[in-house]
């Protein structure tokens, strides 16, 4: 497909599958408008339950931004605004429904961000994981200063945004960071295990659930929990009048 | 960078864009004049030195450090020092060496990255002497290894070793014995090779950010990177990567 990003839908889970494997899967302008596309579509679409991103061909997940792009904003104040109005990033946190990520190979950048922005990650054991932004002489700007810190260690989000340095899938996994590492013959019948038993319970229970923990994450304990009751009766009401 | 009026319980030097602070105090314990050294070594490394990219913390001796020295007043320890070390523009990396005990520990804790090497014995023993954490522990080791890991060190007083260190994500990387300075000088080399600018907006957003519900911390990001695209700098990184070689980064 000329964007750069295969729609599969699969049952009640949809594939987003990052195609540019001659470019590692880098994410250019094009295949960002064709993500933002899609993700707007998942967010109106009430009959599916489940999004797995992944990255076509053996290499990588996706090696992050296209570089070949920078720099070809018209302004500075052009490139702010278009970010601004086109949050692609807001939008994928606002997303009720479970999102998995299938990473493998390179997960670089804006790739690790994509990934850090779902909620179950599995890795094949070559995967590498890193933000190497500095290293070009700007930061990761797609969430990774402020989503890495919330899961990983502090000195361990630190020193892989501070020096670029790759962390391999065995240490993401005995950090949490992945949450399952496999061969790269079972990457795919993983996340589609997972996006089969996610999207077997009550949709409405599990964007409930997900809402009180990343809303929750950022309020006081005592908050957090009135909001989890708020939400749980929601889900109990809900229920008792015959669904969604 | 030594001038001299330096005292030597805290020995600045500086190689290349890495300056090292070698900590020496009097019996391994931090005291009051440990404690204002690292104050003025903190101040003349702030935002007027351009030319530190970043900084390393290292014990001068066989230890980082076993506590306090029994003179400070109760709860009012290294609280002023440390935060002026975490406070730093510049990203700092902690060699762990030996045992880093109480104020030892949160001396490494107000540090970025840690590493530590083989024979290294961590812990914030302090209630096990009958007092709470006064250097930052209780605020630190939580944001750094999680609620859970955290209570047990703190509770228990019990030390951990390198490698349970490195399994729990207290330290980044555990050195063969002795190597625990190099492996900084390491870590610090490797940033400073990065973008000047880039590395301290990145530990700006980082440590800002993490304080910001999300949203704000995002807004944070996307401000610095706004900022950022306007350097030379960024310029430079990418036109290195895209003609496959190392970049020439000037600071500006």
């Amino acid at each position: 497909m000329a964007s750069g990003l295969v729609l599969e839908r699969r049952g009640e889970s949809l594939w987003l599958r990052l195609d540019r494997p001659e470019k590692l899967n880098a994410i250019n302008v094009e295949l960002r408008d064709a993500l933002w596309e899609a993700l707007t579509l998942v967010r109106d679409d009430r009959t599916l339950r489940v999004v797995v991103f992944e990255g076509a061909g053996e290499r990588a997940f996706s090696a992050g931004a296209d570089i070949s792009e920078f720099g070809t904003a018209p302004s500075l104040l052009a490139a702010r605004d278009a970010r601004l109005r086109r949050d692609l990033w807001g939008l994928l946190g606002a997303l009720d429904l479970p999102l998995v990520a299938a990473l493998r190979g390179i997960v670089f950048g804006a790739g690790l961000e994509l990934a850090l922005a779902c909620d179950l990650r599995v890795a094949t054991a070559d995967a590498l994981l890193a933000l190497p932004e500095v290293g070009l002489g700007y930061i990761p700007s797609a969430g990774g200063t402020q989503l890495l810190p919330r899961r990983l260690p502090a000195g361990e989000a630190a020193r892989m945004i501070l020096t670029g340095d790759p962390m391999d899938a065995a240490r993401a996994h005995e950090l949490g960071l992945v949450h399952a590492v496999v061969s790269a013959a079972e990457l795919e019948e993983v996340a589609g295990a997972w996006a089969a038993r996610l999207a077997a319970f009550d949709p409405l229970v599990l964007g409930l659930t997900k809402r009180a923990v990343h809303r929750g994450g950022e309020l006081p304990l005592s908050e957090g929990m009135a909001l989890e009751r708020r939400l749980a009766a929601v889900a109990q009401a809900t229920a008792r009048s015959g669904g969604a | 960078m030594s001038d001299g009026t330096t005292p030597r319980v805290v020995r600045l030097s500086l190689e290349g864009h890495v300056a090292t602070m070698a900590l020496d105090p009097p019996g391994g314990r931090f005291g009051r004049a440990t404690l204002e050294a690292i104050d003025r070594a903190c101040a003349s490394l702030a935002d007027d030195r351009d030319d530190v990219h970043v900084v390393v913390v290292e014990p001068a001796g066989a230890d980082l450090g076993l506590g306090w020295d029994g003179e400070l007043p109760a709860g009012r320890e290294g609280v002023g020092a440390f935060q002026a070390l975490a406070a730093l523009p510049q990203p700092i990396v902690c060699a762990v060496r030996g045992r880093a005990l109480s104020a030892g520990l949160e001396l490494a804790l107000a540090c970025d990255v840690r590493v530590a090497e083989r024979g290294a014995v961590l812990a914030l023993p302090d209630v096990a002497e009958g007092r709470v954490p006064s250097g930052g522990g209780t605020q630190r080791l939580p944001r750094a290894v999680g609620v859970s890991q955290a209570l047990r060190l703190l509770l228990t007083a019990e030390a951990v070793d390198a490698d349970e260190a490195l399994r729990i994500g207290l330290v980044s990387e555990v050195a063969p014995a002795g190597g625990a300075a190099e492996a900084a000088q390491s870590v610090a080399r490797r940033i400073a090779a990065r973008g000047p600018v880039a590395i301290r907006f990145a530990k700006e957003a980082v440590s800002r950010g993490i304080e910001l519900p999300l949203s704000h911390g995002l807004r944070l990001e996307h401000d610095l990177t706004v900022l950022l695209q306007a350097t030379a700098d960024r310029e430079e990184g990418v036109r290195a990567f895209l003609e496959r070689r190392p970049p020439r980064f000037e600071g500006r």
